[in-house]
């Protein structure tokens, strides 16, 4: 199998403001955030719930407005979810087309940009490929278990050969043991494709376990409370790697700025 | 305040659209019977000071709710019954199914022959379009009653009766609330349809004597009155169903 | 097998007891309204089979299918668009209110007014009884798209068009496909009704003549025809939406 290999695209935040105005009153949910994703890095949001994690993940692609700043990916500012940007939510069972089968579900945003028959055919067989979703093609997505529900709701991200892929929780709700293989399977496509990865979680291990780089949300409103390294480099391993002392360090860290500033 | 805004006066709009284009149309199609806006208003006001058109109307809601009434009470018990057999349930599946799509206009020629041009035969007609949907549904609550809750009773050595009491009539209400929420509406409309086809009394009836009289004007002026009619019935029905919803709790 | 047969058996029964109590008692009637069914059924293959189909039974069903494959396509298509605008609801809304709530029966008297009683003005009575069930229904299935499938198109950047035909209509197929249903329901019940009120030909016609010049055995024939139809339609009707939207039935299957 061959990839064309391609960059991840950058990502800035400038002074990032929101503020929900209707219904009521106002209210202020980020304040002033500011961050530099560099192409191909590995970046995971952590939070406690409610802080405004997904607000940030929709405000950067371009699904909500900001209220005041700017969000420039490769230099463009973000007004509507931009070419390059693909996203895989966290309600595996409402984001796939239940009455499409895997193969068409990864094929219509492709089919829908008009991309000729023979590249589609091939592009979601190396998706399908690539997420290990062999031999399902022509089932239905409630057919499927959750993880394999969320492998081609990935697949069909990859599909449309975004330079950024983003996150919302996407394994929020399937089991531990498939949390763990849905980890690694992206690890594997960022290292395939090079592409910039951001992840929303509440989940300080999934965080630390997965990224270059660790954002820290915490307030009301929310501000960045930390942004933190993590030198553990990569390939990774679930059980080495989370051994690791550092991992555990970062991990403490992560938690005393949670829990300590609420 | 709601009132201020000037969007909830926009559908002023359409009204607006419909009288000039409807007016346009009369003047262009005056070899038609399509009369103009005014002569319908008009048509409509002296109809509205009229005894017969109040008792007209009178009459076609009494049938719709003494047909409806009785049919309810008829449906319940026999839905209750066949709902808690599961030999009755599957007997009488294919029978219930086949009469609860069959329309009420479809029996019209024998009922009407029966009973002549009587309340007695729009009453019949309405028992009929309101009768099997109300017992399909009632069985269905039934069957539906929570299997848990039904082992928990038992566990408590409950009789019969209080099985039926606190585990099945609770499940099947909110059925029979439906299929008397869907039955209100086909009573009114069985019970005009009985005037306008089977010339039985009611504002079904005066409409066709319009219609076949020539007297375009009523006839259009008949039509807006089902309309608010209509509206009537539907809000009485999206009432009830805000209750159902607040009984189950929704 | 013999669990089947059982089922058949148990389903069944009850409809071939009543067939023939319904045989025996009527046999000797003298009853002016109850034939005996022997005689319904000589005269029902008499008549049906199928003497008066060309003449009585496809003039109806034309009308019925014309009537609705008009008012029913137009119906989703602009039902579709309706439901994607907040303004146009504000707009429309009250109209189509009191239109849908006018019975669709109501509006066969104007439009024999309006074109005669010919097919002309039967075929149109059904098409515009047709179109509100279904209008209905769509408004409020493309108002109702599920908020994570939406934010879906538009990260793909579905244009307007795109994401109305290509996720909210499926999305909402469940429950366009039950005003669909209503609509032929309403159709059906049209149909016979304008044949009753002024029509030389069609199943109503004959039913309601039969019944006027009092050919009591007639006139069954005709209803027994009826029935049978507006039960066929139904069953026929499932069966596509049941293969058609077998997605919806196995997503709830395995959900619930
Ligand atoms: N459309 C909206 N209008 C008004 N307020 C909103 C809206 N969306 C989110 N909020 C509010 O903004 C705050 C942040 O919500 P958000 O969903 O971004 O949090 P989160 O960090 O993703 O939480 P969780 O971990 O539970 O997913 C919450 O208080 C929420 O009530
Ligand atoms: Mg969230």
């Amino acid at each position: 199998m061959t990839h064309p290999m391609r960059t991840g695209a950058r990502l800035e935040l400038k002074d990032v403001t929101k503020t929900y105005t209707g219904h009521g009153e106002d209210k202020h949910v980020l304040d002033r955030i500011n961050c530099i994703v560099e192409p191909g890095e590995f970046l995971s949001i952590v939070g406690p719930s409610g802080v405004g994690k997904t607000t940030l993940l929709r405000l950067l692609t371009g699904l909500t407005p900001v209220t005041t700043g700017e969000i420039l990916l490769d230099g463009k500012p973000v007004t509507s979810p931009p070419e390059d940007l693909a996203i895989v939510l966290q309600e595996y069972t409402r984001s796939l087309m239940p009455w499409l089968t895997v193969e068409k579900n990864i094929e219509l945003p492709l089919k829908l940009k008009k991309i000729a028959k023979e590249e589609r055919r091939e592009r979601v067989q190396s998706a399908i490929i690539e997420v290990g979703l062999e031999g399902n093609d022509s089932r239905y997505p409630w057919q499927l278990s959750g993880g394999m529900q969320q492998r081609v709701a990935i697949a069909r991200a990859l599909a449309s050969r975004p330079r950024i892929l983003v996150m919302d929780e996407p394994f929020a709700s399937v089991d531990a043991q498939t949390r763990l293989d849905l980890e690694d399977l992206v690890l594997k496509v960022r290292d395939d494709f090079g592409i910039t990865t951001l992840l929303v979680t509440h989940d300080m291990d999934e965080a630390v376990y997965l990224a270059d780089r660790v954002l820290v949300l915490t307030g009301k409103p929310a501000h960045v409370a930390a942004e933190i390294a993590v030198p553990l480099g990569y390939p990774r391993n679930q059980v080495e790697t989370r051994a690791h002392p550092d991992f555990g360090h970062l991990r403490g860290e992560i938690y005393q700025l949670i829990r300590g500033k609420r | 305040m709601r009132f201020a805004n000037p969007k909830n006066w926009l559908w002023l709009i359409s009204l607006g659209g419909v009288v000039l284009i409807w007016q346009l149309v009369s003047v262009s199609l005056n070899d038609r019977p399509f009369p103009s806006v005014l002569k319908i208003s008009n048509a409509l006001s002296e109809m509205l000071q009229t005894g017969e058109f109040w008792g007209d109307l009178g009459v076609t809601f009494l049938i719709a709710m003494v047909g409806l009434i009785i049919g309810i009470a008829l449906a319940v018990p026999l839905g209750l019954l066949v709902g808690l057999s599961e030999f009755a349930f599957r007997s009488t599946k294919f029978i219930l199914d086949f009469l609860k799509v069959i329309p009420p206009i479809v029996v019209l020629p024998l009922v009407l022959l029966m009973f002549g041009t009587t309340i007695k035969f729009s009453v019949t007609l309405v028992v009929f379009g309101v009768l099997f949907s109300v017992i399909v549904q009632a069985t269905y609550g039934v069957r539906d009653t929570d299997p848990v809750l039904l082992d928990t009773l038992a566990a408590f050595n409950a009789s019969k009766y209080a099985r039926l009491k606190y585990a099945v009539l609770p499940s099947a209400l909110p059925f029979i609330a439906t299929g008397t929420k869907i039955a209100t509406s086909a009573a009114v409309i069985v019970s005009i349809v009985t005037g306008l086809v089977g010339s039985g009394p009611g504002l079904g009836h005066s409409l066709s004597v319009a219609q076949t009289g020539g007297n375009s004007p009523n006839v259009y002026a008949y039509v807006v009155v089902l309309g608010v009619v209509g509206i009537l019935v539907n809000l009485l029905v999206s009432a009830m169903d805000k209750r159902i919803i607040f009984w189950r709790g929704k | 097998m013999l669990a089947l047969l059982r089922r058949f058996l148990i389903s069944s029964w009850l409809v071939v007891a009543l067939l023939l109590l319904w045989w025996k008692v009527s046999a000797n009637s003298e009853n002016y309204f109850w034939p005996p069914l022997s005689q319904i059924a000589t005269q029902f293959k008499a008549n049906w089979l199928f003497t008066n189909v060309v003449e009585d039974v496809i003039p109806s069903l034309k009308n019925l299918a014309i009537g609705y494959i008009i008012g029913a396509p137009c119906a989703v298509v602009v039902g579709a668009h309706l439901g994607l605008s907040e303004i146009a609801q504000k707009i429309f809304s009250p109209l189509v209110n009191f239109f849908r709530s006018i019975p669709g029966v109501a509006l066969v008297p104007i439009f024999i007014m309006l074109f005669g009683i010919g097919d002309e003005s039967r075929r149109v009575s059904i098409a515009v009884a047709v179109f509100f069930p279904t209008l209905i229904a769509t408004v409020e299935a493309v108002r109702s798209s599920d908020a994570v499938l939406m934010d879906v198109s538009r990260s793909f950047r579905f244009s307007a068009f795109q994401s109305l035909w290509r996720v909210r209509v499926p999305s909402g197929a469940p429950m366009i496909s039950s005003g669909l249903q209503v609509s032929l329901q309403v159709g059906f019940i049209v149909m016979i009704v304008s044949e009753m009120l002024g029509a030389f030909r069609g199943l109503g016609a004959f039913t309601v003549e039969a019944q006027q010049s009092f050919m009591i055995i007639d006139m069954w024939t005709g209803i027994i025809v009826l029935g049978i139809l507006g039960y066929i339609f139904n069953v026929i009707f499932e069966l596509v939406e049941k293969r058609a939207l077998r997605w919806y039935r196995g997503q709830k299957g395995l959900t619930s």
